[in-house]
């Protein structure tokens, strides 16, 4: 007999322990408005779930129409069950209800877009035979009006076996209380058991059920289907583990059955469209379109060399913006850092908790946030790109010049992100389908000048390329655009190299849907806009600041006592002797000589003196060793190494330790920062992979450790190499 | 007659596909079947990629891809 207990539950409780939700995932085709349609049903109760094992972030919103609340799951768009990409693969898994941790869907709604209705309804076929209830939402149905699109959506329903459908405009809201109310009562008035539009292969696959007995229990019939179709290796592995090879041979034999030497998509494709197009022409039909504003703008900006000019000048407006938008927030979060930083630094005494303070904790926040301006400007661009459908517009452009790097088209969105930061570029490969192309744009993404690696890049060129002009073009501007180039070539260059050699394929596929311009709404952009910043502070975020911390810890450690008393020693003679400014400035100057003299003893000016015979061929002394090794976890903190390095304080304006710089020598008096040296250094900053944030993220998204590992040693080695040469020429 | 043969805004139905090419199978799922109309749109820059439209839906490939349909072109009538 079960025995009861009394549980006092709290009333903060009770709301959060709520029972579980009825799960829907609303699935659709890419560029249906899937997410504004998401966005409207669950306002801003949303969060970003994460399943464990696998490399996703999906939406995950609860919807509260009238009494009741639904779990609603934003997936991926999808063509069809048959996976793509690891993005669509997600998608298909999650509706599966494979993927562990996540989820099972009870119910579904499609989302259909209403100018795009048979690819949408070739998805709806395939849904509709998984055994859930479904409903459908018919998107942009103002779009398909404009265009002349009519579709007798009551008989579109008949013909579906019942499947209810509603007609919505997700942009303005028009028809969601419809269907809210229909979500509600979906579950009552909608049958698992909707039509199966392909009865061959429900046919199939209980074929295949039978020939394989007890076994084939552990399998959904959805799952024995998309088996039958794809292959789908988890299905097709655990089959043969269960069953062995009879099983497959099985598999094989109904597959021939239905399919004959036809590949199994094509035929699944054949099947669907033919029905589609037979029995649902007359549903459907095109009157003349409406006249719309800008529709023949946008016909001829379309055209080759327009849109390859306004895609120029599009580029040209966003790397403006993101330089020029970025810098002042920029400059007022640095101010910020530093004044927490004094502030800190003033109220507690000198010593190791101020240091950890101000050096480790208030630095590396501050190392973070500094980045967040420039991603968050660039990708409000690729967001706005991607909402208006621009985005496929340029992949179209650029894939044929991509072609000939072993890339297409679909590389574009990642290689552009990767000028603001390489981990969220690195995230955004997963829509591109084949393996080897996904790599190869992983690997090239690191080479991309980053906004880690302008600070580095200013400091340089303002201390060493003189500012001279030629005619407009100024000298240090083409040192930083020969950077950024440089960037670019070792880039492309090295997926070229990848495609001919380890990861050589037949040419890529490249396929795109080209959506119609279209105006973007305002929320969705916003959500979007924040799972960046969200996305990049997690991923990148914490081990930056990790990396930060621990760079402190290696640079403060281990303490001489004999430089602080020498330090205290200093600044008493200097009290009693100078007075006003020359007293703080001497002050000053102790103080920068004692930090200088701490880090040369410390674990990282130790490793410094170690490995200065590695980088002596490349002109390096100690000190530029210790601050390339401080700089290989992550490459930002470079420059206040280099200010506490050179006694010039860690939080020095650029312009004194650029001075500083530019007067240090070799004992025999030339100077460390030559040209040639400067040059390579700058070369070596431009092909190093000093950044374990994206060595982490490349782990992560390859699955595998030798990925960061390959990367990490090609791009080492690069950068070394290129750095050398260019020192020795110089030199000679 | 294939899909590359096209010229702007020539109508055509997709006679027979050779399904066997990378790719294609993808393309059919997106509707690319026999007895399919299809427009083309016109060719990115250089000639390749190539943009088409089918049933309202503008989408593009390449030519190695588009060399796999084979087509019948249907004559404008005024």
């Amino acid at each position: 007999m079960a025995s009861f207990s009394e549980v006092y539950v709290s009333a903060e409780n009770l709301t959060v322990t709520r029972r579980a939700e009825r799960v829907i995932a609303v699935v659709g085709n890419p560029n249906t408005g899937k997410s504004t349609v998401f966005n409207r049903l669950t306002g801003m109760r949303q969060k970003v779930a994460n399943y464990p094992g696998v490399t996703v972030e999906k939406r995950v919103g609860r919807a509260i129409i009238g009494d009741s609340a639904f779990d609603l799951v934003d997936l991926p768009g999808i063509y069809g069950l048959s996976p793509h990409s690891t993005d669509e693969r997600i998608a298909v898994d999650v509706l599966l209800g494979r993927i562990l941790g996540a989820p099972e869907p009870e119910g579904i709604l499609a989302v259909v877009d209403a100018t795009r209705l048979y690819q949408g309804l070739y998805l709806v076929q395939q849904l509709s035979e998984m055994g859930y209830p479904m409903i459908i939402a018919l998107t942009m149905t103002d779009m398909a009006h404009l265009e002349g699109v009519r579709i007798d959506i009551e008989g579109l329903s008949k013909r579906l076996g019942g499947i209810p459908i509603f007609p919505v405009v997700a942009t303005r809201g028009s028809g969601f209380s419809e269907l809210k109310d229909a979500i509600s009562g979906m579950f009552e008035t909608v049958s698992s058991e909707l039509p199966v539009f392909w009865p061959g292969l429900r046919h199939a696959a209980e074929e295949l059920r039978k020939k394989i007995g007890e076994f084939a229990t552990d399998f959904q019939v959805v799952e024995l289907e998309r088996a039958i179709i794809d292959g789908d290796p988890e299905v097709v592995e655990s089959l043969r583990a269960k069953a062995g090879d009879f099983s497959l041979d099985c598999l094989l034999a109904v597959r021939r059955d239905l399919c004959g030497d036809v590949p199994p998509l094509a035929a699944e494709a054949r099947y669907r469209y033919t029905w589609i197009r037979e029995k649902l022409s007359d549903l459907q039909r095109q009157v003349s379109p409406l006249p719309r504003l800008g529709r023949a703008l946008i016909n001829w900006l379309n055209q080759p060399w327009p849109s390859t000019l306004s895609f120029i000048f599009s580029m040209g407006v966003v790397f403006q913006a993101v330089f020029a938008w970025a810098a002042p927030l920029m400059d007022m979060i640095d101010g910020a850092t530093s004044s927490l930083g004094n502030w800190i630094g003033g109220a507690l005494p000198p010593g190791i908790l101020s240091s950890f303070l101000v050096d480790g904790i208030v630095a590396g926040v501050g190392s973070v946030v500094i980045f967040l301006p420039q991603i968050l400007i660039l990708f409000l661009f690729i967001i706005l790109m991607e909402d208006t459908g621009y985005l496929a517009r340029a992949a179209f452009l650029v894939d044929r010049a991509m072609k000939s790097f072993g890339l297409s088209g679909q590389s574009v969105v990642p290689l552009l992100s990767s000028f603001a930061c390489a981990v969220p570029a690195i995230m955004a490969t997963r829509v591109i389908p084949n393996r080897r192309d996904r790599i190869a744009t992983i690997l090239a993404a690191p080479f991309m000048t980053c906004s880690a690696r302008l600070p580095v890049y200013a400091l340089l060129i303002a201390a060493f390329v003189p500012s001279m002009n030629f005619g407009l073009l100024n000298l240090q501007g083409l040192v930083l655009f020969g950077l950024y180039l440089l960037g670019v070539v070792g880039g492309v260059g090295t997926a070229l190299l990848l495609k001919k050699s380890v990861l050589r394929g037949s040419n890529p596929i490249f396929m795109l849907a080209l959506p119609e311009f279209r105006f973007p709404d305002l929320r969705s952009v916003i959500l979007k806009l924040l799972d960046r910043a969200r996305i990049f502070l997690r991923r990148a975020g914490t081990i930056i600041f990790a990396v930060a911390v621990m760079v402190w810890a290696l640079a403060y450690f281990p303490r001489s006592a004999s430089i602080e008393d020498g330090r205290v020693a200093a600044r008493s003679e200097a009290v009693l002797s100078l007075s006003g400014q020359a007293l703080q400035a001497e002050l000053d100057r102790v103080d920068n000589e004692a930090a200088a003299e701490h880090l040369a003893q410390s674990l990282l000016g130790r490793a410094g003196q170690v490995i200065e015979p590695v980088f002596a061929p490349l002109g390096w002394d100690w000190r530029v060793s210790a601050a390339v090794i401080a700089g290989f976890p992550a490459r930002e903190v470079v420059v206040a190494v280099l200010g506490t390095i050179y006694a010039v304080g860690g939080q020095a304006e650029e312009a004194s330790l650029a001075e500083r710089l530019q007067s240090v020598t070799w004992p025999d008096g030339r100077p460390i920062y030559s040209l040639p040296m400067v040059l390579g250094l700058l070369v070596f900053y431009a092909w190093c992979l000093q950044c374990a944030a994206t060595l982490a993220v490349i782990g992560r998204e390859t699955n595998s450790w030798r990925w960061p590992v390959i990367a990490w040693t090609y791009m080492s080695i690069l950068g070394y190499v290129g750095a050398l040469i260019i020192y020795q020429i110089g030199a000679a | 007659m294939d899909l590359s043969d096209l010229k702007p805004n020539d109508k055509a139905v997709i006679q027979s596909i050779s399904t066997d090419a990378s790719g294609i199978a993808r393309l059919m799922m997106m509707g690319l079947v026999e007895g399919t109309e299809i427009i083309f749109v016109r060719a990115s820059l250089g000639g390749d990629p190539l943009e088409f439209q089918v049933y309202g839906t503008a989408f593009s490939m390449r030519k190695e891809q588009a060399q796999q349909f084979k087509i019948e072109l249907i004559p404008i009538n005024g």
